[in-house]
């Protein structure tokens, strides 16, 4: 029999790890709020027939934010499928704040099974949760867990699949929050009201709270004449004088006092500051905070551009693909007797182009690894919150920062991640400042210069980080001064998970991934590029005959003429250069790949032959404009779908290229006078 | 091996290997915005947009 359980619960909760767990899913699992933006579906790992459906994280049932919009059109059966039972995905070590949703989610009329995760974190605090005793006041089947080690999930899917299989009283009966006597009797008056209307798909009581809170989408479901609007308007209106306070907050008020009193039986917070308090007293510091972000991330950057990760690049480049393969492929072509224009094709070309840019795997391997630990042990959120400080000040806000952030791996899923910011003028402003940040595409370019004219020097990689930075800054300044950017004051609620170890085996999961996806690019996006590349570089016309010419009369080269007087104020106004940052367009590595099939890099490789075409300081020029400018065509796709607007992502493009070009030709003309 | 056949070899190998990486481009342009998306396979709304 087909069973569909729904996994709700806070962001950060552990509903994405019980997911993984429970399916044996490969799904990312980010460690801060708004990492799942929409609800994805699995089989359970032991019966294909049970379908587990992973929700974004609420903290209430009022949909506000897009993501808190898919979670309860799900769980009211508006996406036309409504769950047999919820999995409530409890964090216990926050449990009041928790179970504020849990005891909204008893309003849907869909059977509830809590389950209390990170309960090694409430034993390790000194925190003292009786959970029967709490399943036993609220009236639901309740289990511990820890879903970081798979620990209690198997005995709460087996329940779940139990209670969703047959045909049962609901349990939201039994999750009964008492009202103060003014709010119970207004709620009577209420389904005296509207009883007639209300469809049995739920206790008429749940209707009541949901007109008492003025829901809009109780009061059009309902299909309330003005007579009932008016009465209702009435009831809730003397109710709210003699609360002294608005619906809204009544209802939420008394849902913490029962919560209080429930947990006054069975939870004891110890005195203990916990090693998370401890850690963030430094980290989070007025005054330390951003130096300590400074430190980290140079280090960051030191240990994967300057030492680890140049020691794999240096091999890779030299050693693989300047010697071994080069030489192999080239013997297996003399062995088969291949033309002279074959053997150039594939190895000045392909072999190159692609060795180019995988050359810079270790390097990237080593940042992502990094990345991913200071993501999944907690760091990063505590960046969101530091950084909200400085952000505010430039017309965005810490919120911003998760969109930055994810921008670093690819900024499509970067630009995506700035749905949750709920205004609109401060999400445009994220989605056009979100590809400043380096992504992995990039850091061929910056590893290239890093490498070729400032000898693997960290603090290039780390400027180019910096830099985004300060894009980013400066832009949130520019366009918020545009009318139609303008930016209203939003709060910025954050959650800052509790430190923990990092989890080795989702840190090696998402480098990997990481890795596989750029592998993939290289031998099918770059490869292509390559080939063309080549093809256009070493056929032209020679004396009115089209055929095999040396670069500087090939195709490529006049196109590259075409549009290389417009570089030469930022110091690369040279035809392979100008070539080099267009084909950056189709996919940024390009870039790397483009000079390397350009400058026929074989054993050198290509950084070495930059050093003697570019100057440092139009090094730098060239690093600065492809990263600032226009991202590739996929990103622009994303662009233009979270945009939903041919006009804005235009301008998208335009203000980014723009910008490239302006700072570009600032640090170029600045440098060359220092 | 002479090099009209040598050459010929490798002319298809190349054929066959840009096809796929063709193909997957293509491929990768259907999905558009969602190519990057780890979640692609369990995507309900992509399965929604698709019946």
């Amino acid at each position: 029999m087909n069973v569909s359980i729904a996994l709700a619960g806070n962001p950060n909760s552990g509903k994405t790890t019980v997911f993984n767990a429970l399916t044996g899913g490969d799904q990312y699992v980010g460690n801060w709020a708004g990492v799942t933006v929409e609800k994805k579906t699995g089989h359970l790992k032991t019966d294909k027939a049970v379908h587990i459906t992973d929700l974004p994280g609420i903290y209430a049932l009022s949909p506000y934010s897009p993501e808190e919009i898919v979670s309860h059109d799900f769980l009211m059966g508006k996406s036309g499928e409504k769950p047999d039972v919820i999995l409530d995905i409890v964090d216990a070590s926050n449990i009041e704040r928790n179970l504020y949703l849990t005891t909204q989610l008893a309003q849907t009329g869909i059977p509830i099974i809590l389950v209390l995760n990170m309960m090694d974190l409430v034993n390790r605090h000194g925190d003292k949760l009786d959970a029967a005793k709490l399943g036993e006041a609220l009236g639901v089947p309740i289990f511990e867990a820890s879903a970081l080690h798979e620990q209690g999930l198997a005995e709460a899917a087996k329940r779940a699949v139990e209670i969703g299989s047959v045909s049962h009283k609901p349990y939201h009966e039994r999750i009964h929050v008492e009202f103060s006597e003014t709010t119970a009797k207004a709620l009577e008056a209420i389904k005296a009201v509207a009883g007639a209307n209300m469809p049995k798909t739920r206790p008429a009581i749940h209707f009541a709270i949901d007109l008492f809170e003025r829901t809009a989408s109780a009061q059009s479901e309902l299909g309330l004449s003005g007579l009932q609007m008016e009465s209702i308007e009435k009831i809730i209106s003397d109710a709210e004088k003699a609360l002294g306070d608005d619906s809204e907050s009544i209802i939420a008020k008394e849902r913490y006092d029962y919560i209080a009193k429930v947990l006054s039986t069975c939870y004891q917070k110890s005195d203990r500051e916990s090693f998370s308090d401890k850690i963030d007293r430094f980290v989070t510091n007025k005054y330390l905070a951003i130096p300590i972000f400074a430190v980290v991330m140079f280090l960051v950057y030191y240990i994967s551009v300057a030492t680890i990760g140049a020691i794999g690049t240096n091999w890779v480049n030299d050693v693989l693909f300047g010697e071994w393969v080069p030489a192999a492929v080239g013997d297996a072509l003399t062995a088969v007797s291949a033309a002279p224009w074959l053997h150039s094709l594939i190895v000045d070309g392909i072999i190159a182009g692609v060795g180019a840019v995988l050359g810079f795997l270790p390097q990237m391997a080593v940042l992502f690894l990094l990345l991913s630990l200071l993501e999944d042990c907690g760091y990063m959120s505590r960046i969101a919150f530091i950084l909200d400080r400085v952000f505010r000040k430039f017309g965005l806000s810490g919120k911003s920062f998760i969109p930055f952030l994810v921008s670093t791996g690819c900024g499509v899923p970067g630009i995506m991640a700035a749905r949750p910011i709920e205004d609109e003028s401060q999400r445009r402003i994220t989605i056009i400042s979100t590809t400043f940040m380096p992504c992995s595409a990039k850091l061929p370019i910056i590893a290239m210069i890093a490498g070729g004219l400032f000898g693997n020097s960290a603090w290039v990689a780390f400027s180019a980080y910096l830099a985004g930075i300060a894009a980013i800054i400066l832009s949130g300044l520019i366009l918020k001064g545009f009318k139609k950017l303008k930016v209203s004051e939003m709060p910025f609620v954050m959650e800052l998970p509790s430190y923990h170890a990092p989890r080795l085996k989702n840190i090696f999961r998402h480098t990997w991934n990481q890795l596989k996806a750029f592998i993939i690019k290289a031998g099918t996006i770059i490869f292509a590029a390559s080939v063309l590349i080549w093809l256009l570089s070493n056929f032209g016309f020679n004396d009115g005959s089209f055929g095999m010419v040396d670069s500087e009369h090939s195709i490529l080269s006049y196109i590259g003429r075409v549009v290389a007087p417009l570089f030469i104020p930022l110091g690369f106004g040279t035809w392979q250069m100008a070539v080099a940052s267009i084909t950056g367009i189709a996919a940024k590595e390009n870039v790397v790949s483009t000079l390397s099939v350009l400058f026929s890099a074989g054993q050198g490789g290509i950084d070495t032959i930059l050093s003697s075409h570019l100057t440092a300081p139009a090094a730098y020029s060239f690093l600065l404009f492809n990263l600032l400018c226009a991202p590739c065509f996929a990103a622009i796709g994303a662009v233009r779908r979270e945009m939903n607007s041919t006009k804005w992502t235009l301008f998208a493009l335009l203000y980014q290229t723009a910008f490239a070009y302006v700072v570009s030709l600032l640090v170029y003309n600045i440098w060359r006078l220092i | 091996m002479n090099t009209f056949i040598g050459s010929a070899i490798v002319i298809l190998i190349l054929i066959t290997l840009l096809a796929f990486a063709v193909g997957y481009m293509i491929k990768q342009k259907k999905k558009g915005h969602c190519a990057t998306c780890p979640y692609y396979e369990n995507c309900e709304k992509r399965k929604k947009e698709e019946h």
